[in-house]
């Protein structure tokens, strides 16, 4: 090499040193670190269920209504809204100053377009589907939904924190056909995803949107005033959590979303950490049985099942005395929330494998094998199959415990089949509370044979229970359908509570405005220097 | 030479073929439906139908195949079906920390290891040698995420010198992504060298009773040249050819150092792609490694003249 060939090699390294150090953050700028509980592997929240995309959409897009911490619905994007004297009307009129993060003003045919995709997309926009007439756009900044008949869950609809939420795009995004997804991040939330720096499996981030107007009120649930108040999030996929909770100690993230319960004391020891659990819900998990195979399509081997199983055993095998880690709980709609009830619960409370066997004799259960799909990747969920297949056989039934990845069981689960064609009896899984809480938003409590979720309840009495929700046009009429939608429920057994648990979060003393909500969201949380 | 070369890079399209071939059949025919994953937990099966069909994976077999083999003849590695970035692109994004810890780990145990073992065996049965293939035991035997854990704990909790996790790019300075791989290439370098301090040592120690050192050594060589030109210099094969086939292992094979030290590289891409079934990134990471373990074979091949001037290479 000459020299002069040696002098440009290294004027291009110094040239490309100074660029890269200019596409590094800024020097004094607010980044807040976290470790996120999951990877973000898809942009699109109407694409997918998983709650990392739905967390992430919540930073980038906007909703036209929000829920509270106490689960009431707040207009968001909107700011003034009517609904006429029939019902049958809702005029919404956006506020002033909404902005695309590409510029470009937030319009009636934007949200009009969005809503429509979300109606195509989600459970809840399905039957809302059935409700709605037509949209309208007065002008840029107020439409009207105009709706065949009344529906009092309207708002709410619109106001899910659930998976499938309703999330305002820009028209030419929304307008993307419901069997393809959205791979461009452009909303009108408080922060704007660097898709250039998103490396899938390790990091995504987010910069302050300089152009969001926030709400007046002060923030409150997912509702209120969403203040971008650090200039960059850096959200983290840390595969092992005693690194995260190691560079959590030395300071160098500022957050992480789940604290696994053998490590809180790492936590509690350090005087500069804060642990706490954000969500007032929590999240729960459920024994699902398949009701169109045998022996679980008879209901008295499913209700067997109830009885072979306790949530204060089931939990004390996870989470041993430590307490404020989960709650026993014997609503279906989960305890803590608007349509929590102990109705019918009795079974599903009581631990009686003798019962359990007694009601096997009189089922005629002969001792075919149970499939039970018991993924053995993630810790959480490993154990509980270990601990079900356990009290199962306590209860005097035949198991067949096929340990598998998450991608096996995911795949086997949607096979009708017997087992001989790979299909299965149990599995077990977990939801987060505002999915399960409602009527509307429960997936196991459709009773809807083909349509339903896996395990394919099929009832004649709980649709029409759900049908009634839905036509009810006040909350104590809905209340008490939903009493009654889970006693038939237990009845028979759609699936089986088992309590429920919190994820707990750790973070720095460094931050504060940490808000409690069912997503973990960051605004409103600001850093200190020092 | 450069016959030899081009013929052996024509001799790598047939294994690169196999390679994709097994690798295509050995995913699909696994069971797991990315569809499902995709779809999330959560989600209900008409959902996960729509993403199925979406994503071609209803059809047949050998129609996915030759899909996905019309575009590799055009060098396009595809799109992941889970984020819907192209394959090269995550490639990308992964292989300069991949490739800065395995150097970083290759120069450490080539610096340590091989002359511990060249000192090994010009000390053979010593308290020296005794230390050495102690320290070779060990690195065998503990995990390294027991001593990746351990220099944690001492190196960034207790004494702040070094960060507990990250990597650092070397397009923010050399200093600093350095810094960032010095725990990890420690960790890795205890294990690879022990290895390589063993091979050292017994191949060092096989060519000092040749006659020709106890030759160089009446002659009144000191011992320095005798260790360095004659043993070491004829010792070099056996060594290189362990230190090449390490590296290219070190390229695919770090998944719990990188677990451990976040560090977003291959291993963590790779196992967490055939984790999801991501068809078309799994393919893609394969087809890079077995381009990079025949591109370090050749390499080492190479480098044999350079030890051993009687071996000379002609295309036939």
């Amino acid at each position: 090499m000459t020299p002069a060939r040696i002098r440009a090699v290294l004027a291009a390294g110094t040239a490309a040193f100074l660029v890269a150090g200019a596409l590094s953050p800024a020097m004094g700028e607010s980044v807040l670190r976290i470790k996120a509980t999951g990877d973000l592997k898809q942009i699109d929240p109407l694409w997918t269920s998983s709650y990392p995309v739905r967390d992430m959409a919540y930073l980038v897009w906007d909703t036209l209504f929000a829920m509270d911490a106490k689960f009431n619905v707040q207009p968001q994007m909107v700011g003034k809204y009517e609904i006429s004297g029939d019902g049958k009307t809702y005029s919404f009129t956006l506020r002033d100053g909404l902005k695309w993060h590409d510029g470009k003003a937030v319009s009636s045919a934007d949200c009009i377009a969005s809503i429509e995709r979300w109606l195509k997309k989600d459970s809840l926009g399905g039957v809302m589907a059935g409700y709605v007439d037509h949209f309208e756009a007065v002008d840029a900044n107020t439409f009207k939904l105009v709706l065949k008949e009344p529906w009092g869950l309207t708002l709410a609809a619109l106001g899910k924190i659930s998976s499938y939420v309703p999330f305002m795009m820009p028209e030419r995004l929304a307008k993307t056909p419901p069997d393809k997804d959205v791979t461009e991040p452009i909303g009108s939330g408080p922060f704007i995803m660097k898709i250039d720096e998103w490396v899938p499996g390790s990091k995504v981030v987010y910069v302050k949107n300089p152009g969001y107007v926030p709400r007046a009120e002060p923030a409150s649930g997912m509702a209120g005033a969403k203040i971008a108040k650090v200039d960059r999030i850096e959200r983290l996929h840390m595969p092992d959590d005693l690194s995260a909770i190691n560079a959590l100690i030395a300071g160098e993230i500022d957050y992480i979303e789940d604290v696994p319960a053998d490590m809180s004391p790492l936590i509690q020891a350090q005087p500069d950490l804060v642990m706490k659990a954000r969500d007032p819900l929590g999240r729960s998990t459920q024994i699902v049985l398949n009701h169109t195979q045998p022996p679980f399509n008879n209901v008295k081997v499913r209700q067997a099942v109830q009885l072979a199983l306790s949530q204060k055993e089931f939990t004390q095998a996870l989470y041993g005395s430590r307490t404020e880690r989960f709650r026993i709980c014997p609503a279906m709609f989960f305890c803590g929330g608007p349509y929590e009830s102990d109705a019918n619960s009795e079974r599903v409370m009581t631990l009686d494998p003798a019962k359990a066997k007694a009601l096997l004799k009189e089922a005629g259960y002969d001792g075919t094998p149970i499939t039970v799909l018991h993924p053995s990747d993630l810790k959480l969920q490993d154990d509980q199959c270990t601990v079900l297949v356990q009290a199962l056989r306590r209860a005097g039934f035949t198991v067949d415990d096929q340990i598998m990845d998450l991608a096996t069981m995911f795949s086997r689960r949607t096979n009708k089949g017997t087992v001989k064609e790979g299909g299965w009896h149990a599995f077990v899984t977990g939801w987060g509370g505002v999915d399960l809480m409602s009527p509307a938003t429960n997936v196991y409590m459709t009773g809807a044979c083909d349509k339903a979720w896996f395990g394919w309840p099929c009832d004649k009495e709980l649709q029409d229970l759900r049908a009634a929700f839905f036509k009810a046009t006040d909350e104590a009429e809905r209340k008490a359908i939903a009493t009654k939608m889970q006693a038939r429920g237990m009845e028979i057994v759609t699936y089986i509570p088992m309590s429920q648990d919190f994820l707990v979060q750790a973070w720095s003393k460094k931050l504060s405005g940490v808000i409690d909500a069912p997503v973990s969201v960051f605004w409103n949380v600001s850093k200190a220097d020092k | 030479m450069l016959k030899y070369v081009g013929l052996r890079l024509v001799a790598v399209i047939p294994v690169v073929a196999f390679v994709v071939v097994a690798v295509f059949l050995l995913l699909h025919l696994a069971p797991g439906d990315p569809a499902a994953l995709i779809a999330g937990e959560n989600a209900s099966p008409q959902q996960v139908a729509l993403i199925r069909a979406r994503l071609h994976l209803d059809e047949p077999l050998l129609a996915q195949f030759w899909m996905w083999l019309a575009h590799l003849g055009t060098l396009d590695l595809g799109n992941s079906i889970f984020s819907n970035q192209p394959v090269a692109r995550l490639i990308a994004q992964r292989i300069e920390p991949t490739l800065m810890l395995a150097i970083a780990t290759t120069v450490l145990t080539v610096l340590f290891a091989v002359p511990a073992g060249v000192f090994a065996a010009w000390k053979s049965g010593s308290t020296l040698d005794r230390g050495v293939m102690l320290m070779s035991v060990s690195g065998f035997s503990i995990p390294v995420f027991v001593i990746g854990y351990a220099l944690i704990y001492v190196f960034a909790i207790q004494l702040h010198w070094l960060p507990v996790q990250g990597y650092k790019p070397l397009a923010g300075g050399l200093w600093p992504c350095l810094r960032s791989l010095l725990l990890p290439s420690i960790a890795l370098a205890l294990l690879f060298s022990a290895l390589v301090a063993r091979v050292a040592r017994a191949t060092v120690l096989e060519i000092l009773s040749e006659d020709y050192i106890r030759t160089a050594q009446a002659k009144g060589a000191r011992t320095p040249r005798v260790l360095l030109l004659h043993a070491l210099k004829n010792a070099g094969v056996p060594i290189v050819t362990v230190i090449g086939l390490g590296f290219a292992s070190l390229i695919g094979g770090m998944v719990v150092t990188e677990s451990v030290f976040n560090i977003p590289g291959m291993g963590r891409l790779t196992v967490d792609a055939i984790m999801h079934r991501d068809y078309p990134v799994v393919q893609g990471v394969m087809l890079t490694f077995s381009v990079v373990l025949i591109v370090v074979n050749l390499l080492v091949d190479l480098s044999y003249s350079l030890f051993d001037p009687r071996i000379r290479y002609r295309g036939k």
